[in-house]
């Protein structure tokens, strides 16, 4: 009874050393055919574009889906894709869209007028949920085929911005064949046109998709006309470092949204490819000053605030000088910057002192901080633990000139919520949208409370101007209006600019094709995805 | 025997019922809700927000909602997540066998590590070797297990290459995670195995067996060994519920998939039913495993019998 | 065990005269030579932290970007991180906090459970059993999973943090409690202290809190290592300690996004975790079987 057991022993341990070997054996064999697996941060939330809301998802549905309207991520013009042209009527209420007739979805159904009418309905359903896709495509109220590849959407009120708006990722076309036989499971079983297909979703874990070899129908500015992995796999790993590790060690072959000094680590290494871009019409991410709570109600002290702040530091510590150091409230890649508006506030610490002194702060030497009538100037900083390293080199920035910083970490939701009840001083906050209107979602009236106007700043002229600049066609008028609007956001010292996000992503060497895909800036197209020698 | 079990199922039932109460009234403290999160990306009106909590009806009094989760409970519904809108019961149970099994593999090293420091030590008792696999115990008892997966990572995957630095695809990928999450098991199980071990050498019928001139291999095996089980299987039963718990952050620092990491994920995401859900079945888990446990006490100990 | 330690040296040798409890206690803890070397390593933790601004004469806080990544030297004991500060610096001053959450979440823990565990006892029925089911909830759930839930629901703090801990430790103590309750209702001076009369409230100040104080003293230290084991974690999860605090799970975690190239920043604060727990368990372990071996099988 004692001696048995030990001969069994060795004989399965052995057994277990050679399937785990041959496991090992198989899994690298694997990884050498044409396939290539892309490291991202989160979880894809849903595999439909119609009911996603995560911006993150886009890589996934500019790989399966096509939309009818296309932008080239890189100049930020906007290209047919699906559709071949397309007109508004006079009144602006009524647009046609002329479609491809060559384009089949994945499961063999054709795609005609009858196919993209039914998807823009679907958008609409409440019965989808939409997260994003039916308050992207504004005023929509019916969509029509009035011939066979002939497109009519209608609208209750004009929507200049219907264009762009198709460009976006929450606008793939769907097959409506597929969403009939699958019902709910349609999400996770996505059916397009686009270069690759979907294979295979491993909740936690990864999303598979292959090679469309009927492929044909590329727009115009795309680099590649037909997609060059036989697979693409999509593996979900949130920490930076261990994604960066990851690539490191040839366990993807391809990493995105890397850590800057990760970055630079991968750009001095012969076996990497390195390559960033800026998120294009991607306002900053910046601070936004509550106006309503002491002591940043005092327009002085927020104006001493950004004086305060060495954003050209921030970049440099925590974007390792990589990242684009910002003035302004909105980027200088976006439409309708003024140049003017986002240099008010140049760095200049003597400056902030001043204007902290004309508030009543005055200098505390035993402490170091600024005091009034026996109150400390403390300002409460929240933000989200991923960019709580900003946060600490803020708060010694700010110690210098006698600031105290009380900094709160809160992921989302908890960081909107708190935000939202105005128990902020300052919010870290980065935000966006195809065109500068979007600025209304943070500084509309309608949003305090409710919304992300975490700056809880209502001005009846900033009102005005949203509403006009969404009726204007004129792109000049427009950023005429647009320029108004940034020195009023300015003057008041609004937000606390920080930087303009790029996007770095480091792959093996020969892995190109790299491309932002919409407005969002997100990384794009796979398509364009390749390798070479 | 039966009327044991049964009594022993409604028992836990209670408490995995409680365990749920407790956590939903929890979460519907937190400021903000998922709503907010839904729409972060491009800045949604107010207006558009409310029309998505309605929708979702996380608008309707707090009591309405906790009474409409119980009755889909009792019907084996838990709901849907609010950012997947898929049925919460199938994601949870696609992610459990990773995290069993990262569970199952940690006890497996706990045990065996623990067994030999703890049985090694109790046989030579007092001596240089005693002391330090004590010692060793006790360093791994004080370790956090997060940084010793860091630590694991640095030195096994990115420096010597040995195994992989994240996921959960083959059981390659176990290895690491197992042994920062079971050494400290095995710390705590050397302990228990060398006292229960030097106290039932101590009891009559061990020394019994050895006056009656029995080997001492087989003294400690047949006699000592099978003795001091009992407790350690108790340990097993309630510390398997402390290496769910500990797979939630070594799920995180390996990026493996498990019910930790979702758990984690949706509680940082206010999904509530997905939250729920987790925590019913953890619990559940939890209950059952131990319910398993008494119910081998039987077996062990035929002394015990289930009146 | 603060108490203990200063104690324990100042004892007089007076092994085989000894009267007194206290005079058994410390023989018998003196002789446990892991609780000695426990205690001094223990000792020196809590010198180094009070006396941190004489250890070192970096500041914890403050950056000094001059000096980013620098990896350990004669000048920067265990390195530099991120922003040029110096870590050994941070895992000195770190220690403050650590150690100070760690005990209050065991006070909470303690005393609750204490509280809980007295009226369950004492009164049963009822309220035992209302009391004892709450306990089963609260313990059904893996404790860390349980206390990132409260910290969460809380808002995350280190304040909470504390609240959380020892909340989720709570029912360990109650249990305990309880059982040493029901044996000392049995004693014949109890019985005889209520038969004469006495109130609930004397009774169990008087006669039965005594009793209890042994085991929740040995499970209020052991459970001081796994409350700041607890501690880290949730701050490394980001619930706790705000930056730019130096506490040790927040600098473990700070350590995690550079691991890649700066081993030393996450490795450093992990080791003083260590330490410290290890000096706490020695110590508990000591306590335990100088005060009450009947623990061993349980704590």
């Amino acid at each position: 009874m004692t001696t048995t057991p030990h001969r069994l022993r060795w004989p399965v341990l052995m057994a277990a050393v050679m399937l785990l070997s041959t496991l090992a054996l198989t899994l690298s064999v694997a990884q050498a055919q044409s396939s290539l697996t892309i490291g991202s941060r989160l979880e894809f939330t849903v595999l439909d574009p119609h009911k996603s809301s995560a911006a993150f998802d886009a890589p996934l549905f500019f790989g399966i889906f096509d939309n009818l309207i296309q932008r080239d991520g890189n100049t930020g013009e906007l290209y047919p894709n699906l559709a071949t042209s397309w007109s508004v009527s006079d009144d602006g209420l009524v647009w046609t869209f002329e479609l491809r007739d060559d384009v089949v979805f994945h499961d063999g159904t054709p795609f005609d007028a009858e196919a993209a009418a039914f998807n823009f309905e679907r958008m609409v359903d409440p019965a989808t949920e939409s997260q994003y896709a039916r308050f992207e495509i504004g005023p929509f109220t019916a969509a029509r085929a009035v011939g066979s590849h002939t497109l009519e959407l209608e609208f209750t009120s004009p929507y200049g911005l219907l264009p762009s708006a198709l460009s976006t990722y929450g606008m793939g076309m769907m097959s409506p064949t597929a969403v009939e036989r699958l019902g709910d499971e349609i999400s996770w079983n996505p059916v397009g046109t686009g270069p690759y297909r979907f294979v295979s979703y491993t909740p936690g874990q990864s999303v598979v998709v292959e090679k469309n070899p009927d492929y044909a129908w590329a727009a115009d500015f795309q680099a590649r006309t037909a997609p060059y992995f036989d697979t693409i796999t999509f593996r979900f790993i949130e920490e930076d470092a261990t994604r960066a590790a990851a690539l490191e060690r040839g366990e993807i072959g391809m990493a995105l949204y890397l850590d800057a000094f990760d970055w630079l680590d991968f750009e001095a290494d012969a076996n990497f490819e390195t390559h960033g871009y800026d998120r294009l019409g991607y306002p900053p991410a910046g601070l936004f000053i509550n106006v309503t709570k002491s002591p940043t109600d005092d327009v002085l002290v927020r104006r001493a605030l950004i004086h305060a702040t060495d954003s050209e530091l921030v970049r440099d510590i925590v974007f390792e000088g990589i990242y684009d150091a910002s003035g302004g409230v909105m980027s200088r890649f976006s439409f309708g910057y003024d140049p003017e508006a986002g240099e008010m506030y140049p760095f200049d610490p003597e400056r902030a002192g001043e204007l902290l002194d004309e508030a009543g702060w005055t200098l505390n030497a035993s402490t170091g901080f600024r005091e009034r009538n026996g109150e400390r100037l403390s300002i409460e900083y929240l933000t989200l633990s991923g960019v709580a390293n900003q946060a600490e080199v803020l708060e010694a920035e700010w110690r210098r000139v006698g600031i105290h910083t009380n900094v709160l970490v809160q992921d989302n939701p908890a960081q909107q919520g708190t935000a939202q009840q105005g128990l902020h001083n300052v919010v870290w906050s980065q935000w966006g949208g195809v065109d500068p209107s979007a600025l209304q979602g943070r500084y509309g009236c309608e949003n305090i409370g409710g919304g992300w106007n975490f700056a809880h700043y209502c001005n009846e002229r900033v009102t005005e101007i949203f509403a006009e600049a969404r009726a204007e066609t004129d792109q000049d008028v427009r950023a005429e209006l647009f320029s108004e609007l940034q020195h009023i956001l300015m003057g008041d010292a609004t937000i606390v600019p920080l930087y303009n996000v790029k996007i770095l992503v480091a792959a093996r060497q020969g892995v190109d094709g790299w491309t932002p895909s919409d407005a969002t800036g997100w990384f794009g197209y796979l398509l364009n995805l390749h390798e070479h020698d | 025997m039966i009327g044991y079990v049964v009594n022993r199922t409604l028992a836990a039932v209670v408490v995995v019922f409680g365990v749920s109460s407790l956590v939903f009234f929890m979460l519907h403290l937190l400021p903000g809700d998922a709503v907010t999160i839904m729409l972060s990306e491009f800045g949604a009106s107010a207006v558009e927000e409310q029309q998505l909590r309605e929708q979702l009806g996380l608008t309707d009094p707090i009591l309405v909602q906790y009474g409409r989760f119980l009755a889909n409970a009792v019907q084996g519904d838990f709901g849907t997540s609010l950012f997947s809108r898929r049925p919460v019961l199938p994601q949870i149970f696609e992610q459990l066998p990773k995290t069993l099994e990262l569970a199952v593999a940690a006890t497996i090293v706990g045990v065996l590590f623990g067994a030999f420091f703890g049985i090694t030590a109790a046989v030579m008792r007092n001596t240089w070797w005693d002391s330090i696999s004590m010692l060793i115990s006790l360093l791994a008892l004080s370790m956090p297990n997060f940084w010793l997966g860091l630590i694991f990572i640095f030195v096994f995957s990115l420096n010597l290459g040995w195994f992989p630095v994240q996921g959960s695809d083959t059981l390659w990928h176990v290895v690491l995670p197992a042994f920062a999450l079971g050494l400290s098991f095995a710390g705590l199980l050397a302990r228990l195995f060398r006292s229960t071990m030097l106290e039932v050498l101590g009891q009559d019928f061990v020394r019994t067996a050895r006056a009656k001139g029995v080997a001492e291999p087989s003294v400690i095996n047949r006699h000592a060994l099978k003795n001091a089980l009992i407790p350690i299987v108790t340990v097993i039963g309630i510390n398997f519920g402390f290496l769910l718990g500990g797979s939630v952050i070594i799920e995180i620092v390996f990026a493996r998939q498990g019910i930790g990491n979702l758990i984690i994920k949706a509680i940082f995401a206010h999904d509530f039913y997905l939250v729920q859900g987790g925590i019913i079945v953890t619990a559940a888990l939890f209950v059952l495993v131990n319910l398993i446990v008494d119910l081998t006490y039987g077996i062990l100990d035929p002394r015990i019998s289930y009146a | 065990m603060a108490e203990a330690a200063s104690a324990a040296p100042a004892a007089h040798r007076t092994i085989g005269h000894e009267r007194t409890p206290t005079q058994i206690f410390l023989r018998e803890f003196r002789r446990n030579r892991g609780a000695v070397v426990g205690t001094v390593l223990f000792a020196i933790l809590i010198l180094l932290v009070i006396f941190a601004p004489y250890v070192t004469r970096f500041d914890p806080v403050e950056p000094n970007y001059a000096a980013r990544f620098s990896p350990p030297t004669a000048e920067h004991w265990f390195g530099t991180d991120r922003n040029g500060r110096d870590i050994f610096t941070r895992v000195v001053y770190g220690g403050r906090i650590s150690l100070l959450v760690g005990v209050v979440a065991v006070a909470i823990g303690s005393i609750l459970g204490t509280v809980f565990g007295l009226i369950s006892g004492f009164y049963g029925g009822v309220i035992d059993n209302a009391l004892m089911r709450f306990m089963d909830f609260v313990l059904a759930m893996p404790g860390i999973l349980l206390a990132i839930t409260i910290v969460f629901a809380l808002g995350p703090s280190l304040v909470n943090v504390m609240i959380a801990v020892g909340f989720s430790t709570m029912p360990q103590y109650a249990r305990v409690v309880r059982a040493s309750v029901l044996s000392a209702k049995q004693l014949p001076y109890v019985e005889a202290a209520r038969a004469a009369g006495a109130g609930d409230g004397a009774v169990m100040g008087r006669h039965i809190l005594p009793n209890v104080f042994a085991p929740v003293l040995v499970l209020a230290t052991l459970g001081l290592g796994s409350a700041v084991l607890s501690v880290a974690a949730l701050s490394f999860l980001g619930l706790g300690a705000a930056p730019p605090t130096p506490e040790w799970g927040l600098l473990i975690s700070d350590g995690r996004g550079v691991l890649r190239r700066s081993w030393w920043v996450a490795t450093f604060p992990g080791l003083a975790i260590m330490v410290t727990v290890l000096a706490v368990n020695l110590i508990g372990d000591g306590l335990r079987d100088a005060l009450d071996p009947r623990l061993r099988g349980q704590v």
